[in-house]
């Protein structure tokens, strides 16, 4: 629980501090960009501190080079 | 606000020496002793040999375009689009290198060291550590490395000296008994782990103070690194000998805890474990600091310091999520490695071609500037 504040706290922090100071700039890209990192980000921790399973990414490599790792894995 | 941001040859030698150390005393002893067995010396050997001629390509391939990092490389030649794209590939391959070093500290501690710790708690904190000093910028990140250097080599000689007398010369025989092909396949390891991965300096090269890094200045590190690595492969064979150093996750800690003078001097493993986080700090730093950079570049934002708070998040999500357990991460060795290679084909060597083509059709002077 007190990881999931932590987060919160982290994401609050972030959106007050950060992200609404580029959009009253008129940093409109890089408020947006900024905007996406942390979402994704929020998400990903939150899964973390609850041990949701998603599933690897890196699962991917072993599919795209599956020919040529026949030939090169121990 | 980021042109301040300048090292000297002298930090970037530094820079270059942790990053080719980095985390390759734990695996690398492994993989390779995986396809050469007690021959793994023979391959790392090879391996440093083919490694110094891929980094030589990769410098050579930066001095082409003076002043540019990759991202305005692949604008330049491709395009806005194509080269967009090719240089969002070499952001999530920046990042995924990143992680996965974050996840490997995080996996030896929680495995070897602080076994009760959750994992999730030491991925944060080096998260943290290392997305601060990404923040603080590369003059402080080089400086940081000139103040633990000769730390760090202190500490490897000291390392190495104590674990002469735990060697069996026995256990590197029969010599050559393996086909060429497997000497080859353990060297390409060694090639794709520290080598193949300084394609993240094409960040960095145009942060120099000087006009540039000659190509003596630049094979001073790698020698110093292949060095590195050959003495810690072939250290590996001689005191645990090949089966162990196969099937040891952490061959190189396994070796250290050896170390037994006169049953007094004992649990040395503390300083490959100091020796350790540092190469490996300094690589991941480095490697997130050129992903920020870039980042940065290819959406043509104004500071990347303001990205570095988001950025933690999610690099903290993404490497716990990169891999399900210890033992699926390690089995991506040979596949990672293969990534590594192929960046350096599509994103160096292709672009090249494209750039060499190009400039033969408008039969202009084939260089960029």
């Amino acid at each position: 629980m007190s990881a999931t504040l932590l987060i919160a706290f982290l994401t609050v922090t972030a959106f007050v501090w950060e992200l609404m100071p580029l959009f009253k700039k008129g940093f409109i890209k890089d408020a947006m960009l900024y905007l996406v990192l942390l979402m994704v980000g929020v998400y990903l921790s939150v899964c973390t501190i609850l041990l949701f399973d998603l599933p690897s990414p890196m699962a991917l490599l072993n599919i795209i080079f599956k020919p040529l790792l026949k030939g090169f894995a121990p | 606000m980021q042109a301040e941001q300048r090292v000297s040859v002298r930090q970037m030698k530094v820079l270059l020496i942790f990053f080719i150390v980095g985390d390759l005393m734990w695996y690398l002893p492994s993989y390779t002793a995986g396809v050469a067995d007690q021959d793994a010396w023979m391959a790392a050997l090879l391996g440093v040999g083919l490694g110094i001629g891929v980094s030589s390509f990769i410098y050579w391939f930066g001095s082409r375009f003076p002043g540019m990092t990759i991202i305005d490389i692949h604008r330049h030649v491709l395009g806005k689009f194509a080269g967009g794209i090719l240089s969002l590939l070499f952001l999530i391959h920046l990042m995924s290198n990143g992680s996965a070093q974050i996840r490997v500290i995080g996996d030896f501690m929680t495995t070897q060291m602080m076994t009760e710790t959750p994992l999730r708690v030491v991925l944060f904190l080096f998260a943290a550590v290392v997305l601060i000093s990404v923040r603080m910028g590369l003059t402080v990140i080089a400086r940081t490395g000139q103040v633990f250097f000769m730390m760090f080599m202190l500490l490897f000689t000291i390392l190495i000296l104590l674990l002469i007398p735990e060697s069996e010369p026995s256990k590197i025989l029969p010599i050559a008994s393996h086909s060429a092909a497997d000497i080859i396949r353990g060297g390409l390891f060694v090639v794709a782990f520290p080598y193949c991965q300084m394609t993240v300096f094409l960040m960095l090269f145009p942060l120099l103070e000087e006009e540039r890094l000659s190509l003596k200045q630049y094979m001073i590190p790698l020698i110093i690194g292949g060095a590195v690595i050959i003495i810690v492969v072939t250290l590996s064979i001689l005191v645990l000998g090949a089966y162990m150093t196969q099937h040891q996750l952490y061959s190189t800690y396994t070796m250290a805890k050896k170390i037994s003078i006169g049953n007094f001097l004992q649990r040395l493993e503390a300083i490959l474990v100091i020796n350790y986080l540092l190469s490996t700090y300094f690589k991941c730093v480095i490697t997130l600091y050129a992903f920020c950079r870039g980042l940065t570049q290819l959406f043509g934002l104004r500071d990347y310091r303001v990205l570095t708070l988001p950025i933690f998040l999610f690099i903290f999500g993404y490497s716990y999520v990169i891999s399900t357990n210890v033992v699926f991460f390690n089995s991506l060795g040979p596949a990672w490695a293969l990534w590594e290679m192929s960046n350096v084909i599509f994103l160096l060597g292709f672009v090249y071609v494209v750039h060499l083509l190009k400039g033969l059709i408008k039969g202009k002077p084939l260089h960029s500037s």
